[in-house]
């Protein structure tokens, strides 16, 4: 049975609704219960990112789905059509381009640049779901789904499902939800494993990248499990002392063009957009892989100290 | 995009913001105690000297034993603790209004702070902040 393309919506215009219901009865719940904290500017700023990404979004639309028929219109292989099947190998396949679009986020200040918004709260709760970036458009980030296009897989259904990959992360940005089912918590991205994501302590930096499917994670070693011990705190390295939605919005990008004014060489320009994000020529900031190194060596000297 | 479909949306998060605050007043949570732990984690290498906790509780200056090169800065932003590390430079200017000390810096996110003390930390304050400041003799006023 073939699907009507443009019948389909937008998952997530069509899940706002939900949202909203979702973060009252999790703001109700965190009163009552205690086990949630939400701050009012905090929340704000991390709803109106959520606003702002849905216009700036629009930019980004327009490329993705320009460069994604010229694709799918001249380059394609096959024509897949649009069984269910093909919906569901899109899925998968959407969600492992997303799964190396949000490792290289993490790992590209260039990427990073636009990827940091959303971890710019020191909250984890579901508005942090929603502070989302406004410049994606200025990313590499649509080059990821060039494969899809290629097999023959249509436009529409790739944004279709990438779209109900992003609603489905909606959820997973909360503390009400502790572990689920051992089986749901081995295949599926679920809160446990985000807020390990979402974490800045130097044991759980760089991990748990996955959209829904924890198997990239497990298949390319980023994934580190939640430990009872060690409990999330969450934001940045170095968290923002601003809820300014605007300073949220570009304070990398600043940085970027900043570092880039000031490099002496075209080496170390290229560096500053490209190598992940803290890298400097002379090491006077700290990337995350140094910052792992010397809590690894923190711990190793408690160790022999102990002994 | 429809602008009313924008408006209300505007208008949902305003009032779940709102809601929020009500719900979970920002307490008051930046101490002598908060701020150096906090500093800790943020730089578990720093060995703190002396904490300068301003009277409304919303920014610590921290003098360090080691590294000797820089400041500590925490500050209140709603309800956590933001911690900013100065090196020699990094402030750009300084200013001492009544009771309270103004600090600028390059830094994007925070680019100025306030600390409010008594007359005895303000100038214990303007003596650390100098160490900092790019143009120490032009840079002050009061």
């Amino acid at each position: 049975m073939e699907v009507d393309l443009l019948d389909l919506g937008k998952p997530t215009e069509a899940a706002v609704p939900l949202f909203v219901g979702l973060i009252i009865l999790e703001i109700l719940y965190g009163w009552k219960t205690g086990r949630i904290k939400y701050e009012g500017k905090d929340a704000f700023a991390s709803m109106f990112m959520g606003f702002g990404s849905g216009i700036a979004g629009v930019i980004s639309f327009l490329l993705y789905a320009g460069f994604g028929f010229w694709v799918w219109t001249e380059h394609r292989l096959f024509d897949m059509g649009s069984s269910l099947w093909v919906f569901i190998l899109a899925f998968v396949l959407a969600d492992f381009a997303y799964y190396w679009i949000h490792r290289l986020g993490h790992r590209v200040r260039w990427m990073w640049a636009a990827h940091v918004i959303h971890h710019s709260s020191q909250h984890y709760n579901l508005s942090t779901a929603l502070r989302q970036t406004w410049t994606n458009f200025l990313t590499p980030n649509f080059l990821f789904f060039v494969p899809l296009y290629w097999l023959g897989i249509h436009p529409l259904i790739v944004f279709y499902c990438y779209g109900i990959n992003l609603v489905y992360q909606f959820w997973i940005h909360t503390e009400a939800i502790d572990r689920c089912p051992k089986w749901f918590e081995y295949l599926f991205n679920t809160p446990s494993h985000h807020r390990v994501h979402h974490a800045n302590n130097p044991k759980y930096l760089d991990a748990n990248y996955a959209g829904v499917f924890m198997a990239w994670d497990r298949m390319f070693g980023s994934f580190i499990p939640e430990d009872r011990e060690e409990a999330c705190n969450y934001g940045l390295v170095n968290d923002l002392g601003t809820f300014n939605p605007l300073r949220i919005a570009l304070h990398e990008w600043v940085g970027i063009v900043k570092d880039i004014a000031s490099a002496k060489t075209w080496r170390d320009r290229l560096l500053f957009l490209i190598a992940p994000p803290g890298w400097t020529p002379d090491g006077s900031r700290m990337t995350s892989d140094m910052i792992k190194d010397a809590w690894r060596a923190r711990k190793e000297a408690q160790k022999v100290a102990a002994e | 995009m429809d602008p009313i479909q924008l408006l209300i949306s505007f208008i949902s998060i305003t009032l779940m913001a709102l809601l929020a605050a009500k719900l979970f007043p920002a307490k008051d949570i930046l101490s002598v105690q908060s701020a150096e732990a906090d500093y800790k984690r943020y730089d578990p290498d720093a060995q703190i000297d002396t904490t300068i906790l301003g009277l409304d509780h919303k920014t610590a200056l921290l003098k360090l034993k080691a590294p000797i090169e820089q400041l500590g800065i925490v500050t209140r932003l709603g309800d956590q603790l933001v911690c900013r590390t100065a090196h020699k430079g990094d402030v750009a200017s300084f200013s001492v209004n009544g009771s309270r000390l103004l600090i600028s810096s390059h830094d994007f996110t925070q680019p100025s702070v306030s600390i409010r003390l008594n007359p005895a930390d303000i100038k214990s304050a303007q003596q650390l902040v100098t160490a900092f400041t790019a143009d120490a003799e032009a840079s002050h006023g009061s």
